[in-house]
Parts: structure tokens; sequence; C-alpha cells
């Protein structure tokens, strides 16, 4: 990519609940960003997301998480040299059980990491095959959309510093 | 210090790694041999065969891509080669051609994911590609930017790098135009040499003497062609035969520790199909560049020993980005990018081969095209019992080498076939007793 910030929207929208960060990059205002931003969606395999954030400035990834909080939980992680991903994010649902900590210990080893990774993870309910998205989910898709714009505002504009 | 191994006993392996779908191994060793081994498919059964009866029989090419992340793209060439074979329409050369063009770009993409992500790890001794990247960036490298021409090749053909939604009974719903296709003849350029590059590292592996004398299946093209789509299914044992004709000689059985069928050649037995038979009954149709590169990393004509394939799957990975790069260099638009293809009642049958070998789709239709049965033989299935039988031999040869060791080659031994567990359920754990 020669986009400054990508946004990653992770998911499978035949898994229910796991749609959640495909929901969220679709709810972002994208005509509010700045042109050097860009949204992709991803069914989240470790080498497609090496290229898709590779030669970024800022990479946010949102995905499906479980982390044991209630459903429709929100929550953000800056992926720093050496903060461990939650083990959900092994990816144990996918094709190749290569997810997000695996692209991102590839990613590393090879070179091929943003300058800067933030996660943003939606907690899930069920993951069913063939249901749809469960309300909480549906529910927390907006704020974490919000949660993306404002992630975006600041890396176009950084805060002041103190 | 003298390692001693039980003469009984049981090594299992519960899920195994680094190969596509769930899948378990079971090894049993009795009083110092060989007693059992059995691969273990556990992914649950999907019964597409199934949901395809009723639908419109314009619809598998997308319903049947689901079945496979991988290699959408051979169950939507297979799935209209069957259909179109069933209306009794045959597509043009130029249609042909952008259809090979897109299977190209599979092919890459596949074989780039295994050799150097899932199988390369087990020759250079590394638990995961990415313990092994840390070593070997700059291979790893330029295995993700091969695997990444192929996925680009896809999308820029079929709208999409994952179950792409471009391909229709018949043809395509929109042809690209030559401009379109430019960028991605500049990449392909680069792949094809990173694509020699891998064969030059590959041939470099270590491998055990290890041939097998499995009956080899592969397609064969009239027309010249290395393998992709359509023609007579061949062996090294006199087999010819055409797409209608495959349940006659071929017969699934369901085992009792599977959800995948095993099949088996009536009167012969276990058979292969995949890379190594592909390369064996078509050495002649490779391109001058592939067939150069083969020989340069000391392949025969032949070639029986699965722990090669590494090398063989390579080689189509030079084959696949030349064929790619004239496809492209020779390419008009398909006008129009679909031929019609009104249904008929009757049933189609037709082949392609897919990254791992053969996939043949059989669909009967009624007067108005709803779907009254499909049937579907994926190439894993048809190497299921050639993988157990492989495993068997090795662990015979292994069965002093310690339980660590033995789980080691017999996992290596399995991606050998690059079993893709998902689409032969309708699959790995090892387990390994010693009694």
């Amino acid at each position: 990519v020669s986009a400054a910030v990508v946004v990653i929207g992770v998911g499978n929208e035949l898994r229910g609940d796991d749609a959640a960060g495909l929901l969220t990059v679709r709810a972002v205002d994208g005509t509010a960003l700045p042109s050097a931003v860009q949204i992709v969606e991803s069914d989240g395999e470790a080498a497609r997301l090496l290229g898709q954030w590779s030669g970024a400035d800022t990479a946010i990834v949102v995905d499906a998480v479980r982390t044991g909080a209630p459903p429709g939980t929100v929550l953000r992680v800056d992926v720093e040299s050496d903060t461990a991903l939650p083990s959900r994010w092994s990816g144990a649902g996918g094709t190749h059980a290569l997810g997000i900590a695996d692209a991102v210990a590839l990613g590393r080893a090879v070179g091929a990491m943003p300058d800067r990774l933030v996660v943003i993870g939606i907690e899930v309910a069920s993951t069913e095959t063939g249901s749809p998205p469960g309300p909480a989910v549906r529910q927390a898709v907006g704020a974490a959309a919000r949660m993306v714009e404002e992630e975006v505002a600041a890396c176009v504009s950084p805060r002041p510093a103190g | 210090v003298t390692h001693r191994t039980p003469a009984s006993r049981t090594l299992k392996v519960d899920a195994l790694p680094r190969v596509e779908g769930e899948g378990a191994m079971y090894v049993e060793i009795r009083d110092g041999a060989v007693h059992d081994v059995q691969l273990r498919i556990y992914e649950p059964p999907r019964f597409f065969e199934g949901f395809l009866r009723g639908r419109s029989y314009t619809e598998p090419p997308d319903i049947t891509a689901r079945i496979c992340g991988i290699c959408p793209v051979a169950y939507q060439m297979s799935a209209c080669l069957a259909i179109e074979d069933a209306c009794g329409v045959t597509v043009d050369e130029r249609i042909t051609a952008l259809r090979r063009l897109i299977y190209c770009g599979e092919w890459i993409e596949s074989h780039a994911l295994h050799v150097y992500l899932l199988h390369a790890p087990d020759f250079l001794g590394y638990e995961s590609a990415v313990a092994m990247a840390e070593d070997h960036r700059a291979e790893v490298q330029r295995g993700l930017a091969l695997k990444k021409a192929g996925n680009d090749l896809i999308e820029v053909v079929g709208g999409r790098a994952i179950h792409p939604v471009n391909v229709r009974v018949g043809g395509f719903y929109r042809a690209p135009t030559r401009g379109e296709l430019a960028p991605i003849a500049e990449q392909l350029r680069g792949a094809r040499d990173a694509a020699l590059e891998t064969v030059a590292w590959v041939a470099g592996f270590e491998f055990p003497d290890f041939d097998h004398a499995h009956e080899l299946v592969a397609l064969r093209e009239p027309g010249g062609r290395y393998p992709m789509l359509g023609g007579r299914l061949v062996s090294d044992r006199g087999l010819d035969i055409a797409p209608s004709e495959f349940l006659v000689h071929v017969v699934e059985e369901h085992v009792e520790r599977s959800t995948a069928l095993h099949a088996h050649l009536i009167e012969r037995g276990n058979y292969l199909v995949g890379p190594l038979a592909r390369y064996s009954l078509n050495f002649d149709r490779l391109a001058p560049l592939a067939r150069d590169a083969a020989r340069s990393a000391g392949l025969g004509e032949v070639c029986r020993n699965p722990f090669r394939s590494i090398i063989v799957r390579a080689v189509e990975i030079v084959q696949a980005c030349d064929e790619a790069l004239s496809i492209i260099a020779e390419y008009a638009p398909p006008n129009p990018p679909a031929i019609p293809a009104p249904a008929r009642a009757g049933t189609g049958a037709d082949w392609s081969e897919a990254p791992r070998g053969t996939l043949w789709h059989r669909y009967q239709l009624d007067t108005s095209g709803t779907i009254l049965d499909a049937k579907i033989v994926p190439p894993t299935s048809q190497n299921q019992a050639t993988i157990e039988h492989d495993l068997f031999h090795l662990v015979e040869h292994l069965i002093d080498a310690d339980d660590d060791e033995l789980r080691r080659r017999c996992e290596q031994a399995i991606r050998n076939y690059d079993p893709c567990i998902s689409c032969a359920t309708h699959f790995l754990d090892m387990r390994v007793e010693r009694s």
C-alpha cells in the first residue's frame, strides 16, 4: 500500500459475530477521511495481511476477539515491539491457523510491518457458521467505527505533545 | 548415550499443524513392527453435494468455490466445465485462455504458500514458518511476493482474490482489458525469476530415498498444453478415460476414522494425483524454461519420491508464471465474455487440475436447469489411502526413531501431499501407540 494510513477490517461474514471487523470498517464514514487513508477488507490470512499493511505508516486492524470480556466490548491494543496479542488472535478459526499474531511475528521477521499497528478488537459471543452477527456485536459496531475515526484523526493530525 | 525406544508404542498427533483443515494421525507399533497407521479426518462433513440439489445450474461455480479458500478457482473451473458438458456447449479459445490465466494465479499462490510457509520449515528443521523467517528472511520475503503475485492475478481476472466473483457458466461476467493486465505482467516477470530461484533453493534441500510405486494419475490435455482444464485422465499403467467414465474406474468408500471418503481404482488399488503425477505424465508438455529448471534441479522426467514434490511444485510455479505471461502477451478480450449455455436435461461431467490434483465434478440437470444430483471428488480424498500407505512404510523405516523424530518425519510425509482437508471432508492430530 502507498497510503499513509490503512484501515483493515478482518472477518468472515459467514461466521456470525466474526463479521465484526468487516461491519465496523463499512460503518466508518469514508467521506470524512483524508485521502491518505485507505480502507480495505481482509480474511485475516497472514500473508495477505502483510501485503495489506506493509508500507503504511499506520495500520489499524479491526477484528473479532475473544478475551472473556462481555460480548460487544471494544478494546484497543497499540502493538509496540513486544506487546503480546491476545491468544484468540492466533487465528484458530482461520483456514491455515495463521492469524494476526502470526502475521505480526512473520511481519517482524521479514521486515514487513507498518511503522505503527493498532488493533481494535470487538468481543464476540458466537461465531457459528451460517448465523448472522448477534445483537451485542451489531450494537458495538458504531462505537468501534467512531474509535477507528478518532484513531485516524490522531494519526493524520497528531495530538500536541503533553 | 544409547537411546532405546520401546518395542511397542503409540504415537498420536491430535491436531496436525501446517495443513489445510483439521485432521489427526495415529500410529500403532506392536512388538517392534508397524501395526496400524491412520490418517483421521475429523473436520465436520460439509454436505455440499446435498445442498446443491434443487439449486439452479448457474450456481455451482459460486457455491462450490466456498469449499476451499486456497483453491476456489479449481472448484469454479471444474463446475463450469461439467455444467457446460451437461448443456452441450464448449467455450471458445479466448475464454479458455482467460480461464487458464486465472487458474495460473491459483497454482502460483497455492504452491508458493505450501513451498515456503508449510513445507520448507520441515526440510530446514523449523517448527514454523515464523521461526524459519527469522533465519531465512530473504527467502520468506520471496515466497510472500510470489504468493502475492498469484493472488493479484486472481484478483485482476476474478474481481476478488478469494472466491472470485467474475466466473460464470459459459465464461466470465466481464473480460479484463489489455491495459488492466499490463501491471500484472510486470509483476509476473519478477515472479517468474523468483520461481526459478525457488527451484534452485529447494533443490538444495536433503531428501530421503523414498520412491514409491503408486499408480500416477493426471489429466492429459488435447492440444499439447500442460494439464489444467479438461482432457482425458491417464496413468502410467494404461488408464485412459473420459470424465463420464470416472466412477466406472474409481470407487469411493467411507472409512470410520475419517469424514473424507477414500478413493481407489477398481481392481488396481491406491493411486496418486497431484504435482508428482501431473509432472511425471506431462514432462513433455512443460514450457522449455520450466523443463530446464527441472533438469538443473536434478529431477528426472518421472519423479516418484514424494519428498521431492516440493521441487515439482516450484517447477510448476515457473510453468504457471511462464504460461500466464504468454497468455497476457497474446491476450485479446473474449467478446462476448461468456457464451450462451441454455439449460437442458441431462448429465455432465468434467475435471480440472487443482494445485493438489484432479478435481472431478458431475451434475445432473432437469429441463429447467435445476440440479437433480451433484457429485464432487476432490484430490485429497483420492490421495488419502496413498498417504496412509506412505506413512506405513515410513514408520517401518523409522521404527527405532524416538517419538519426536517419528512425529516430525510423519508430518513432513503428510505435507508432501499438501492435503487440503477442508476440501476432502465432506481432516490432522497425530498419535503413535507402542503397546
